[in-house]
């Protein structure tokens, strides 16, 4: 296992240098530049000249990427043109609040997704009342979830509907983290019904498939309960593509939930890279897109090690394509 | 027995008031604006981005504030005289200090005019770095400014959104003042001081309690909210979670007004007294004929983008210039371009424009932003009826800038240009042949007459109103009949304001500076 | 994404059945609409057709938008827009992945690593961001998203057929035709890929789904193609009227949610008696 999580890593490095390549690339194609955004209107040729110089557009293509590559050994990506400050401070900055919302609906969506996948599992009414919630809920853009999901009357006028603190007073301690979660739990819930349908279900098909397979029949001739199976035998067994969809959807929550922060004017992650584009800030893009990334390798591997340690097919090591 | 129970009456009402004064004075009173993009630095003068002076402008002063006619009032500079030829200005400084306890000196006004406004505002230093030959401080009271010709724009241009003054010992020597840490942490002179900026989420400013205009405001705090999405702000207005929406759509005017007061002003800090104004691209054959310019003129109902866009609020332009420039406006000028789309396609037939088998007689492409995809649908509409094929091309703002200012690649725009509060400042930009080039909003259409070159130099160096008003109708007369742009609606900012405040000024980059509760 | 791209299974329980009729009873009016919509919609979505703004009603079913266009008739040609964005996105993660899968698959060795690390690297760049960047690079367009989509969702696709095709590179009739002298070529068309390609039915709910509401997103964000309708764009336009017209935002809103639901029952439908794997 040791070895494997050497060979990830290794393989981590050259990943991020290719997505940081592309992303090179591919901003220096798209049209228009960050200057407009620094400067405002009407500015003339030589102002621009002079901010180009200053950011070190001017020079050619071939020698920014060389810094660029310089930077990027070094840990670093540049200076953010929009905030002036180093692109994965801004990052890391707005970091916190992203992981505010995600966090929890990653953790709620697996407590409530998992049993109510089991659940509706076992055929019947209920079950096909929750699997037509969960197919609802995972067929609903997520923006305009989020947007009924505030105009629901009751919701709105007791949870606030944008923002991650109140700007009105200015809560500390306790009070603070109080104020948080109550701004958390509109934009939370709108993630925890997204990702709660996909976990229920993946949960219900996983489930049918091994409650069907002739060991579950074993266990039941045994006299273990209908729930002692459903949870120690079926789950363990059909958990890798349950551990698969949380592992994957990791890096999702971090650059992928841009519409429901956008939504709620959450100031995580998600605003700040609309706000990236629309600036042109390449420093800032990719720096995000690699912590995105970085996220996403990360949720990856603890996906693949938990697999490990559950499945002992693939602990041998045999085959981890 | 009567008069027990009245007197506890009054002693438990008077205990209750009391204690509300008491709570109210210790209750800070805070105003929330919500903003669509965090300014990212705080220094006014060093860009035109209205993302920045939304934010930075209250936390600094110009030599002038304007009132709501856009007339020069006191700001920095308590009094001000003009030399008789208007080419000497000497201004009386007040007693001010800035945020840090230093006093306000003449030797700041020059520093930042010359050191930053001149080298780094695009619009002050193409306006005004040739005009100004020279600053004098002969005290640290007063300040004089010499020009090479009479400028009578000039004090419209030095309020805080045009001309901030900026802190000379805490900028002098820092190095480029665009790259100067003192960006992120302002010291001005204005109503508030900054306190605190949290990227991507607020910005926190307090009340200045030694501003030098004394105690103009209730509001001991003030907190910029970014929020992306208009609709959200606008939900976050109607929740009592936000107390201002610098801008709102037209749409939601009835919103605004149920829970709050809706304000509209032609100006705004960044640029006032906007037309939205269509471009042609005359460097391409197709658009220098002034047939096919003149059927779009007539086949777009602009009644109708004022009714569907604006939603009444705003005007159908009569002339090139904002009618909020009275003295300049060449009233119905463009009164002869009715929406007609008979007159439209008899254009298109004397431009030999004929009709194919899809009914379509030319096909043209209009670049815009994204937030003027309204207009460019009704325009397609109007304009299919008369058999040309209006293809949209929405683009945000840095890729739309480059399209057409740069690479050149439309056959028409549609921009807001802002004419501001004089033809000096927004229009002529728009029209001489020395501004067609990469610089963004200038001569978009490239249009050269030098007709109008010769009549802008007239108008923009007599002092003489009349005579410059003069200039400016012969202007519109021509323009009215080349058309190398077309004017459709001029349009009004819509601001939604919390009904607790009174005494915004929405017209002006310090909105917030005579805030008070309404009792 | 990677688990519903998983082979489906088959499921004894009472829902399938209603699940089937129920997808084609949601699918059927969509692809009407998407085919003959000169004929279904009654009214030019692009021009008006009354007063702005009029509630749902016997002269307009769904009520009309701010411009005075018919919200029914908008739907009606945004459902090609859909139908062709979730076709062009599903052939392209087929073709990509299910190709790519084969030749891992059957090559192995470097070949095999080489591909299966550019599927990781595809795998994790973050999509919405990748399309936002294009869409800025290109201008919006329909095309753009789909083949966006198409070609960043395939990996999952492919690591499912490569184990497949390993799986039945062994496999008795495959080991037969070698045996009798097949190339390699003719063994991968004609005995393996049919074979290795059943999984690619189980994606096509998932990927026409994820096309539909991630050109959604991009609507939400301004970026939808303005020389077509899409349901994106009508929900978020609608969401700016939401005080003046429900309507406008509540219809679009259910058009996606009915057609992505009816795309994702059938692809929980497909049935190939497999179970999931462990990739």
């Amino acid at each position: 296992m040791l070895r494997i999580t050497l060979l990830r890593s290794a393989q981590a490095f050259v990943m991020l240098w290719a997505v940081a390549t592309a992303l090179f690339s591919l901003l220096q194609a798209v049209p228009g530049g960050p200057v407009t955004a620094l400067t405002g209107d009407f500015a003339d040729a030589d102002t621009v000249a002079r901010i180009e110089a200053r950011l070190g557009l001017d020079q050619p293509l071939g020698e920014q990427y060389r810094r660029f590559l310089g930077l990027l050994a070094s840990g670093d990506v540049g200076h953010s043109y929009t905030y002036g400050r180093p692109a994965l401070q801004v990052v890391w900055a707005h970091l916190p609040a992203t992981l505010i919302l995600a966090v929890p609906a990653i953790l709620l969506a697996g407590l409530l997704g998992l049993p109510l996948g089991i659940r509706a599992a076992r055929g019947g009414r209920l079950s096909a009342l929750i699997k037509a919630a969960a197919l609802i809920a995972f067929a609903m853009p997520v923006f305009w979830l989020g947007h009924m999901l505030r105009l629901t009357p009751g919701f709105g006028e007791v949870f606030p509907v944008q923002g991650m603190a109140d700007a009105r007073a200015f809560h500390e301690g306790v009070a603070h983290a109080l104020d948080v979660a109550h701004h958390a739990v509109l934009p939370c819930l709108t993630l925890v019904l997204h990702q709660m349908a996909y976990t229920v279900l993946i949960t219900q098909r996983a489930m049918v498939w091994q409650m069907g397979r002739p060991y579950i029949r074993t266990g039941f001739a045994k006299g273990a309960s209908r729930r002692r199976v459903e949870w120690h035998h079926a789950l363990p067994n059909g958990a890798a593509p349950i551990i698969a969809l949380f592992g994957n959807r990791i890096g999702w929550f971090l650059s992928g939930a841009i519409l429901v922060e956008v939504v709620f004017a959450w100031p995580g992650l998600g605003q700040l890279t609309v706000a990236a584009i629309q600036n042109r800030d390449t420093p800032l893009v990719v720096g995000i897109v690699l912590v995105g990334c970085l996220f996403t390798m990360l949720g990856n591997l603890l996906a693949d090690l938990a697999q490990m340690a559950s499945d002992v097919r693939l602990r041998d090591g045999t085959d981890t394509a | 027995m009567r008069h027990l129970k009245r007197a506890v009456r009054a002693t438990v009402l008077g205990a209750v008031a009391s204690s509300a004064i008491v709570a109210g004075a210790l209750a800070e009173t805070t105003f929330i604006v919500a903003v669509p993009s965090d300014p990212g630095q705080f220094n006014p003068a060093i860009t035109t981005g209205a993302h920045v002076h939304a934010v930075a402008d209250s936390m600094f002063n110009g030599l002038v504030a304007l009132d709501e006619t856009l007339s020069p009032i006191p700001d920095l500079a308590t009094e001000w005289t003009v030399s008789e030829d208007g080419t000497t200005y000497e201004f009386k400084l007040a007693e001010a200090t800035w945020h840090d306890g230093t006093p306000v000196t003449s030797a700041d006004v020059k520093f930042t005019f010359e050191d930053v406004l001149f080298q780094h505002h695009a619009r002050t230093k193409s306006g005004l770095s040739d005009v100004v030959t020279g600053i004098e401080t002969p005290d640290p009271r007063t300040v004089v400014f010499r020009l090479s010709a009479p400028h009578p724009a000039l004090l419209r241009r030095f309020d805080v959104t045009e001309a901030p003054i900026l802190p000379k010992h805490l900028y002098e020597g820092a190095g480029d003042p665009t790259e100067a840490a003192q960006n992120a942490n302002p010291i001005g002179t204005g109503p508030y001081r900054f306190v605190s900026h949290a990227p991507g989420d607020r910005v926190v400013l307090e009340k200045n309690a030694d501003y030098f205009k004394g105690d103009t405001s209730d509001a001991d705090r003030v907190v910029f909210r970014i929020i992306q999405d208009a609709e959200t702000a606008l939900l976050a207005f109607e929740r009592g979670e936000v107390d201002y929406i610098p801008r709102i759509g037209g749409q939601n005017i009835g919103r605004a007004e149920a829970a709050g007061q809706v304000l509209t002003a032609t100006a705004g800090p960044g640029g006032g007294n906007c037309i939205m104004t269509v471009s042609f691209n005359l460097e391409r054959a197709l658009l220098q004929s002034a047939d096919l310019r003149r059927a779009v003129a007539q086949g777009i109902d602009r009644d109708r983008l004022n009714e569907q866009v604006l939603f009444g609020r705003g005007n159908v332009a009569n002339a090139p210039f904002s009618s909020a420039i009275g003295w300049a406006h060449a009233e119905e000028a463009l009164s002869a371009l009715t929406h007609d789309p008979e007159a439209a396609m008899a254009a298109l037939d004397a431009a030999g424009l004929a009709p194919d088998a899809d009914n379509i007689r030319a096909e043209i492409d209009m670049v815009h932003f994204p937030t003027f995809s309204k207009y460019a649908e009704l325009m397609a509409q109007d304009l299919a009826e008369v058999g040309i094929k209006l293809t949209s091309r929405p683009l945000d703002r840095p890729a739309a800038i480059d399209a057409i200012f740069k690479e050149r690649d439309f056959d028409t725009n549609l921009i807001s240009y802002c004419n501001g509060v004089d033809p000096e400042i927004g229009i002529k930009r728009m029209y001489v042949s020395d501004n067609i080039g990469p610089i963004p909003f200038s001569n978009a259409s490239a249009y050269r007459n030098d007709k109008i070159d010769a009549l802008f130099a007239v108008a923009g160096s007599t002092a003489d109103q009349d005579e410059r008003a003069e200039a400016y109708g012969d202007i519109q007369a021509i323009l009215a009949a080349d058309l190398p742009y077309f004017w459709l609606v001029e349009t009004v900012r819509i601001t939604a304001a919390s009904d607790r405040f009174t005494g915004y000024r929405p017209w002006t980059g310090h909105y917030l500076e005579t805030l008070r509760l309404v009792e | 994404m990677s688990a519903i791209e998983q082979r489906s299974i088959y499921a004894t329980g009472i829902f399938w059945r209603p699940g089937r009729v129920l997808a084609v009873a949601l699918l059927l009016p969509v692809l009407v609409a998407a085919l003959f919509p000169e004929v279904s919609a009654p009214f030019n979505p692009q021009g008006s057709a009354g007063a702005a703004l009029t509630p749902p009603g016997p002269d307009h079913l769904l009520g009309t938008d701010d411009l005075g266009r018919d919200l029914l008739s908008m739907l009606v040609h945004g459902a090609r827009s859909a139908i062709v964005l979730a076709a062009a996105a599903v052939v392209l993660t087929i073709a990509v992945g299910g190709g790519l899968g084969i030749v891992a698959g059957l090559a192995g060795g470097l070949a095999d690593a080489a591909l299966m690390r550019f599927a990781e690297f595809i795998a994790i760049l973050p999509r919405l961001l990748v399309l936002l960047l294009l869409a800025t690079l290109l201008g919006p367009s329909l095309e753009l998203a789909a083949i966006t989509i198409g070609l960043m969702s395939w990996p999952g696709l492919a690591r499912i057929v490569r184990a497949e095709t390993r799986a039945l590179k062994h496999a008795e009739h495959v080991l037969a035709a070698r045996a009798l002298g097949a190339s390699e070529w003719r063994i991968g068309v004609r005995h393996v890929a049919p074979a290795a390609l059943v999984p690619a039915f189980s994606v096509i709910g998932p990927i026409a789904t994820a096309a539909i509401l991630t050109e959604a997103g991009l609507s939400y964000l301004g970026l939808s193609d303005p020389e077509l309708i899409s349901w994106g764009d009508l929900v978020r336009n609608g969401q700016r009227f939401f005080h003046q017209g429900w309507w406008l935002s509540l219809f679009p809103g259910m058009a996606i949610v009915a057609t992505c639901l009816g795309l994702t029952l059938l692809g929980l439908d497909e049935t190939d008696g497999g179970g999931p794997h462990a990739t």
